[in-house]
């Protein structure tokens, strides 16, 4: 969907270090109240691991290879996890519940894999992903709204569910393979990640980028050849879209994850990475082994004492420039 | 003919707003930390003579009486027991709304505070800072029930110069629905699952009858003004809040 | 209309009088707790929709600044919103400006802890108004009274202390939750104005990085985190950066991008080591063991720099083959010092003094024209002598990484890799969190690190060990903590006054098998006992015996010591004229006191901070009045002198001798507030910003309407921070050739300490830690500082555990899992000697198949049945940490004592029975 310009942001995920501030961040700034609590706009999964919500990836949605779109299944409670509460008054104040618990056994939770990942010790590999809505060139949502609720900000790309002509009909829930779009029971309408616009408006990053401490974020309009997010995607092509066989062209992308080396069973370090290629090529499609080669290669050239353009971007040297928003 | 009949009418209306306004305002000071001036009040029988005058006129029934704490001492340490530092510390019965997951119903308790604080500020009212007031606290019970009995104050005024009344009695029938009502019960229920350690019989009197009778008086406001807005009407404005700076 | 306000007291008082009709009338109103926002309430008020009034509620009123200190070396600067005198929401303030255009800002320093505080600010159990005892202690009954009456009450009960037993007998300890200027002033000054008791901030917790100062003679000279960003080789030592220094991470990976290698040595594949160039699994607690090896290969393949060992080391100097003691001056020389040492100079052959010792005048580390042998035996009046280093090779050449392989699990080519990247490296640094002060081999893993960094050239700008602290210079604050330095508090050892004044002894050695114990870590529970008293007896460590009152203030003592149980009723016993608890909230401590004074918290009061791993300060500026009737510290404390002091004159105290000086309650209100000119946190905060040269005359409202200073180059102790480069320690030695402040005058690795011989610990060398081995339970435990809290701050807030479990949880293998029968998510049973608890079992294969870890911090009143994992955790003293009497290592305040350590515990796993963890719906 042609706009006239769009808003795009990278997240390095070799700086990414878990710490959910992105997450506490966007959780006080819009979904602590008012049917959203079990929603996060921003979240941050251990991969690999079912992620939030639970299995999404085989969740269906997004467009086919002759782009028509598929819906999938609609997320349970469950499957985002029950925002559960807890018996502060009976457990601290009353004495009438002996000790402080959730009012429902946890089962699942936006963060449930915490730290899991897979492999055996001492070979055991995970890393972090940050998620939110990639506000895509080709909405699954958009594609799927009968009322024609959703639309793409012509100034900015950013894609929003009208709240007066929504009438919660869910299927833009279905359509998103990235399960970014909420159905919020209280009002009956559908609500999503906002890229923040009232603070982008007033020339501010979203609340997960301005307050990501692992500086891992940039933000800035894809045709601005000056900006960061032109360099890492287009010219350094470092930065590529969460499962982009799904069709909906993200404006999120992510520089994916090196890894340390494995182990061999006698205790000696193998030349080979403990993140299976494979399994980061179906992340991030057939362009991994590249980037991480790049990566590589200019870290060297930095370790030599040489000059690399692309590292100093990654680096970041001032957290007020990793934003160009105008 | 109608002239007569339209002051008697007024004059009722009055009768029975002075009554609602003194329960309002009794139970305000007697909510409030216990002081030597309660007891006395407790001792000579005073407060049971006015509690029983606003309680007739509003229900047609006596108050009951009810033996005071034995001294201010034990009428503080129940107070505190119950109300301020109970177990580990934690009120038993808490004061505060915010105080109380159920009628946050997932807002912050700053978000809660703000939501009571704009109703006291609607009418030129601010949480207190002199005397007993307390600025972080505009969600206490005292606060609510103060702001109760300025309401029908304000209603008597607008009976009184024969203006429009029905805007506070909306205003009431809000407030109690939103935020006194839900607050009565739970601190009643907290008490009931919380037991007895040692609060004045008065106040404990207080807490078991005041949630019914304030569901009384909005169903009484109810036929005056209408029925309450449904709450979806307020979670429609809050995606225009503006978070920022 | 004409209105009248009318008290609550008066109302009360009036009811029935004239009649309650007339003071019940419309012209009266009761109100106590609203009030009229001008002349308002004659006027009508048309009520239009309820729903207009919450389309404007998110707007602020102020925005202030402050920073979440509890407690927690972050220290990042925030924006706190406020609407009608409410916190709302806070963000970073991400000013900070870029102190070298190489090198990455600060910017937005915080976590997701300080992002949700605002959801925790209001808590129920905050402490609002003072409060005395109207029950037994503990048992939960509580009168609210005023601060006259509290203060007046507390104040007789010292002057009775000191009337009935003399100075000495009451505890004031400040615990770790006062971290900022103001706020630590006020309880210390007070302190030392009565001679009260005052632990070791650190070695209380075990935070104290005692290898550090054995070598360096400061443990608090350290990096700033921009420092690490030109490093090309950093090992992090057990530290998880990525949870436990979630604001200066990014420094790391930054220096990744920037070239360095970037390794790791933890039991687990912690979320700091994914992103390294390599993770070393080494087995928990067996670091001195790894730190020895990259010694031997350092040694054995020479890639030793001579230049920085003769220079900086006591590598060269001499030490007697006959007793192994280090050769003194008085040695050779009638009267002459025993803290003047030698080096044999290849120039001349034969020995000369080392200058920059203790006992020697000139204090330089320049060498002149001598040139210490590092290697050979040599003979000296007749006396043969030899070299540390000599020595340091020899018990080096014990730990050949084949060798070590057994006890590490780090194979040897990663060990010799690894050694030749650090030998290779411009500046390397080696990272050891608080976790390493937390095991009891925490001395021999500091200093067989230090040791590798020395051989291989690292120090000052090439590098050396990061001690995660930095203390900076702060004269002004000093001068108001200490009271001018004129009077002192009585400190104590932390580890150690814990210990012994809790009667923890008995529950340690429930704990640990003796013979056991003594194979492990080089000394059993009999003698750690016996060498804690020689220290005692010899004068090396102070401890003040029993107390007769206690003034806790910002320490929650009853929950985070070990033996709980035990320590609380021991206080109790000895604190039978007074216990006061000053505090932000009713915590488990508080709960026990006779009066409990409400304190200020963060957002409420004017107060300064920079502890941490940066330059700035930042700035405190009263976002919201305190609520209900609380203080801050330092109005608190000069209420109290005010009323001591009237008392005193008032009962005919005069001075009270106290050693040397006099304990004057007298005039403890004159001379604390200076003569009235410091009364208020905001007297204190002017006099600190206005005052401190490291704030460089910034003005108070610069200050404020920033949120931060930007401290000069006297902030630094060591020597200057420079304006324009990140912090490197030790660069006044290795540029300036100043001495460290150690008995040599140089980085340490003899230490001749009777103590020292005895454990034969002379030379850095290896010990294990006590674990699973040293005692009847098989599983390790690993016990880390929280991704998710401060210790317990912030535990038990729900926005925090929606991301977690929901619950306590522990992690396993699920390897082991399978072994058990457990599943993900089940109740699991922990248990050893001392007791049990239960927790989820959480999945993580990260973690080898022997171990269990479990995050720190949780409130007890998180887990089934409120047992929580102290309980069952046994400690430790480090018997080499007590010792007294040898240049710099002497009882000195947050630089050498022992650590009360908290790894050492070892227990067993089982699947929680039914009717274990069934939850009786009353207590």
């Amino acid at each position: 969907m042609a706009v006239k310009r769009q808003l795009s942001m990278v997240l390095d995920l070799n700086k990414c270090i878990g710490c959910q501030t992105c997450t506490a961040a966007c959780k006080l700034m819009w979904t602590n109240r008012n049917g959203r609590e079990f929603m996060y706009w921003n979240n941050v999964e251990t991969q690999p691991g079912l992620g939030y919500p639970r299995d999404y990836q085989n969740m269906g949605g997004g467009f086919d290879d002759d782009g028509a779109l598929r819906l999938g299944r609609q997320p349970s409670q469950e499957d985002y996890g029950i925002p559960w509460e807890y018996n502060y008054e009976e457990a601290l104040m009353t004495g009438t519940d002996p000790w402080l618990r959730p009012h429902v056994k946890p089962t699942w939770g936006a963060n449930w894999d915490e730290d899991r990942g897979e492999g055996d010790y001492p070979n055991s590999f995970y890393f972090y992903l940050p998620r939110l809505c990639n506000h895509c060139a080709n909405p699954g949502c958009l594609a799927a709204c009968t009322r024609n609720a959703i639309y793409k900000r012509q100034e900015d790309g950013i894609v929003l569910v009208d709240q007066e002509r929504c009438r919660g009909y869910r299927y833009c829930v279905n359509a998103c393979p990235y399960k970014k779009v909420y159905f919020n029971e209280q009002i009956s309408k559908s609500e999503k990640c906002i890229f923040c616009y009232p603070r982008i408006e007033k020339g501010l990053a979203t609340a997960c980028a301005q307050q990501c401490v692992g500086r891992i974020r940039w933000i800035g309009y894809r045709d601005d050849e000056e900006g960061p997010i032109h360099q890492l995607v287009e010219k350094y092509k470092v930065a590529l879209p969460l499962h982009p066989e799904w069709g909906t062209q993200p404006n999120v992308f992510y520089v994916p994850p090196l890894s340390p080396s494995k182990y061999a069973s006698d205790g000696r370090e193998l030349d080979e990475p403990r993140i299976p290629l494979e399994y980061l090529e179906s992340l991030f499609g057939p362009r991994v082994g590249e980037v991480l080669d790049t990566l590589q290669a200019e870290r060297q050239a930095k370790a030599e004492g040489r000059e690399s353009e692309l590292m100093d971007t990654l680096i970041g040297y001032k957290h007020a420039e990793m934003f160009k928003l105008s | 003919m109608t002239q007569p009949t339209a002051a008697s009418a007024v004059s009722e209306q009055t009768a029975r707003l002075a009554a609602e306004a003194s329960l309002y305002r009794l139970a305000a000071a007697l909510f409030g930390y216990p002081l030597a001036e309660t007891q006395q009040a407790l001792e000579d029988g005073r407060l049971h003579a006015a509690l029983s005058s606003a309680w007739h006129t509003l229900t047609g029934d006596a108050w009951p009486a009810l033996p005071p704490s034995a001294s201010l001492d034990d009428m503080e340490v129940g107070y505190m027991a119950t109300f301020v530092h109970g177990r580990r510390g934690k009120p038993r019965v808490a004061l505060l709304g915010s105080a109380y997951d159920a009628l946050l119903a997932g807002e912050t308790p700053g978000g809660y505070m703000l939501n009571v604080q704009a109703f006291y500020r609607h009418f030129g009212l601010q949480a207190a800072q002199g005397d007993e007031g307390h600025l972080d606290e505009p969600d206490h019970l005292v606060s609510m029930l103060e702001f109760c009995a300025l309401l029908c104050h304000l209603e008597t005024q607008a009976l009184n110069r024969q203006g429009d009344a029905a805007p506070y009695r909306r205003a009431r029938r809000d407030f109690i629905a939103r935020y006194l009502a839900p607050m009565l019960h739970a601190v009643k229920e907290r008490h009931a699952s919380a037991g007895n350690y040692g609060l004045d019989a008065t106040l404990a009197h207080l807490i078991a009858v005041l949630p019914e009778w304030a569901e009384r008086e909005r169903a009484r406001l109810e036929t005056q003004v209408g029925p309450c807005p449904e709450p979806g009407s307020r979670a429609a404005a809050s995606p225009n809040q503006a978070m920022w700076d | 209309m004409g209105m009248w306000k009318l008290k609550r007291r008066d109302f009360l008082k009036g009811l029935g009088v004239t009649g309650t009709g007339a003071m019940l009338s419309g012209n009266v109103w009761a109100l106590n707790r609203l009030e009229p926002i001008g002349d308002t309430l004659a006027s009508e008020y048309p009520y239009r929709s309820w729903e207009d009034l919450y389309r404007n509620e998110w707007t602020w009123d102020s925005v202030g600044h402050a920073a979440h200190c509890i407690n927690c070396m972050g220290n990042c600067a925030w924006n706190v919103y406020v609407k009608d005198g409410i916190v709302i929401r806070e963000e970073q303030i991400a000013k900070y400006p870029q102190v070298n255009p190489n090198v990455p800002d600060a910017n937005p320093r915080g976590c997701q802890k300080g992002a949700i505080h605002s959801t925790a600010m209001y808590e129920a159990d905050r402490l609002r108004h003072p409060l005395k005892r109207a029950g037994e202690r503990g048992e939960g009954k509580w009168q609210r009274i005023s601060w006259d009456q509290a203060t007046e009450e507390v104040a007789d009960k010292i002057i009775d202390i000191f009337e009935k037993y003399g100075p000495g007998k009451l505890k004031t300890h400040q615990g770790s939750g006062n971290q900022t200027m103001v706020r630590q002033s006020a309880p210390n000054r007070f302190a030392s104005l009565v001679g009260g008791i005052q632990l070791d901030g650190f070695t209380v917790v075990g935070d104290l990085s005692t290898g550090a100062h054995l070598a360096y003679g400061n443990p608090l000279e350290s990096f700033t985190s921009d420092a690490w960003f030109d490093a090309d080789y950093i090992l992090l030592g057990m530290i998880n950066p990525n949870a436990t220094r979630i604001p200066d991470a990014h420094y790391i990976w930054e220096a990744k991008y920037n070239g360095a290698r970037i390794t790791s040595t933890a039991p687990d594949y912690n979320p700091s080591a994914i992103h390294t160039d390599l993770w070393m699994p080494i087995k928990q607690g067996s670091d001195p063991f790894l730190a020895m090896s990259f010694v031997n290969v350092i040694i054995e393949e020479r890639l030793f720099k001579p230049a920085f060992m003769k220079e900086q080391t006591d590598l060269p100097m001499l030490v007697r083959q006959d007793n192994g003691k280090l050769l003194r001056e008085a040695d050779l020389v009638e009267g002459g010092s025993d803290e003047v040492f030698y080096h044999w100079d290849l120039n001349r052959g034969e020995a000369v003094r080392a200058k920059g010792s203790m006992g020697d005048d000139d204090k330089t580390l320049r060498l002149g024209d001598v040139d210490p042998a590092l290697e050979g035996e040599f003979e000296v009046e007749g006396i043969n002598v030899t070299t540390v280093f000599e020595q340091v090779k020899q018990e080096a050449a014990k730990y050949t990484p084949e060798s070590t392989f057994e006890y590490t699990n780090i194979h040897p080519d990663v060990v010799r890799q690894e050694a030749r990247h650090l030998a290779a490296a411009r500046k390397a640094i080696v990272m050891l969190g608080y976790i390493t002060s937390s095991y009891s081999n925490c001395l021999y893993i500091g200093w067989g690190y230090a040791l590798a960094l020395a051989l291989t050239g690292h120090g000052g700008r090439t590098g050396g060990l990061d001690t995660s602290w930095v203390v900076w210079n702060h004269p002004k604050w000093t001068e108001l903590a200490t009271f001018d330095g004129k009077k002192s508090a009585r400190y104590e050892p932390g580890g150690l006054g814990e210990v012994l004044r809790g009667g923890m002894m008995d529950g340690i050695r429930r704990h640990f098998d003796n013979e056991k114990l003594k194979e492990r870590t080089g000394f059993d529970v009999d003698e750690m006992e016996a060498m804690m008293q020689e220290s005692i007896d010899e004068g090396w460590m102070p401890y003040y015996g029993e107390i007769k009152g206690m003034i806790s203030i910002a320490d929650n003592t009853f929950r985070r010591n070990k033996i709980a149980e035990t320590y609380r009723e021991e206080h109790l016993r000895q604190a039978s004229e007074l216990y006061v608890n000053i505090n932000v909230r009713m915590d488990s401590t508080a709960e026990w006191a006779d009066y409990v004074l409400p304190a200020a918290s963060h957002y409420e009061a004017w107060d300064l901070r920079t502890q941490g791993y940066h330059r700035f300060c930042n700035v405190f500026t009263q976002s919201v009045p305190p609520v209900g009737e609380c203080k801050p510290d330092w109005d608190i404390m000069a209420l109290l002198t005010k009323k001591i002091q009237e008392r005193a004159i008032a009962r005919g105290i005069g001075p009270i001798q106290d050693g040397e000086v006099t304990r004057d309650l007298h005039t403890i209100h004159d001379d604390f507030t200076r003569n009235g000119e410091l009364n208020t946190d905001l007297d204190v905060f002017r006099y600190i910003v206005e005052n401190s040269p490291e704030f460089g005359g910034v003005s108070v409202e610069e200050a404020s309407e920033r949120g931060f200073i930007v401290m000069n180059e006297q902030a630094g102790l060591n020597q200057p921070l420079e304006k324009d480069q990140p912090y490197n320690p030790f660069t006044a030695q290795t540029d300036g050739k100043q001495p460290y402040e150690t008995l040599t005058g140089r980085i340490t690795f003899y230490c001749d300490h009777p103590r020292f011989v005895k454990l034969k610990s002379t030379v850095p060398t290896a010990r294990l830690y006590a674990g699973p081995e040293a005692s009847k339970y098989p599983l390790h435990f690993y016990s880390p500082h929280a991704r998710w809290g401060i210790h317990s701050n912030w535990r038990s807030n729900k926005y925090l555990l929606r991301l977690q479990r929901g619950e306590p949880n522990i992690y396993i293998n699920p390897q082991l899992a399978a072994e058990r029968g457990i599943q993900d998510g089940d109740r699991v049973k922990l248990f050893n000697a001392n007791g049990e608890f239960f927790a989820q079992a959480k999945f993580y294969p990260s973690i080898p198949a022997d171990s269990i870890m479990m995050e720190h911090g949780w409130e007890p009143h998180q887990y089934i049945h409120r047992k929580p994992m102290n309980n069952s955790h046994a400690t430790l003293l480090q018997p080499l940490e007590l010792v007294g009497g040898w240049g710099h290592l002497q009882f000195i305040y947050a630089k050498w004592n022992a650590n009360q350590v908290i790894h050492e515990s070892s227990y067993d796993i089982e699947l929680a029975k039914a009717e274990d963890i069934a939850e009786p719906r009353a207590v």
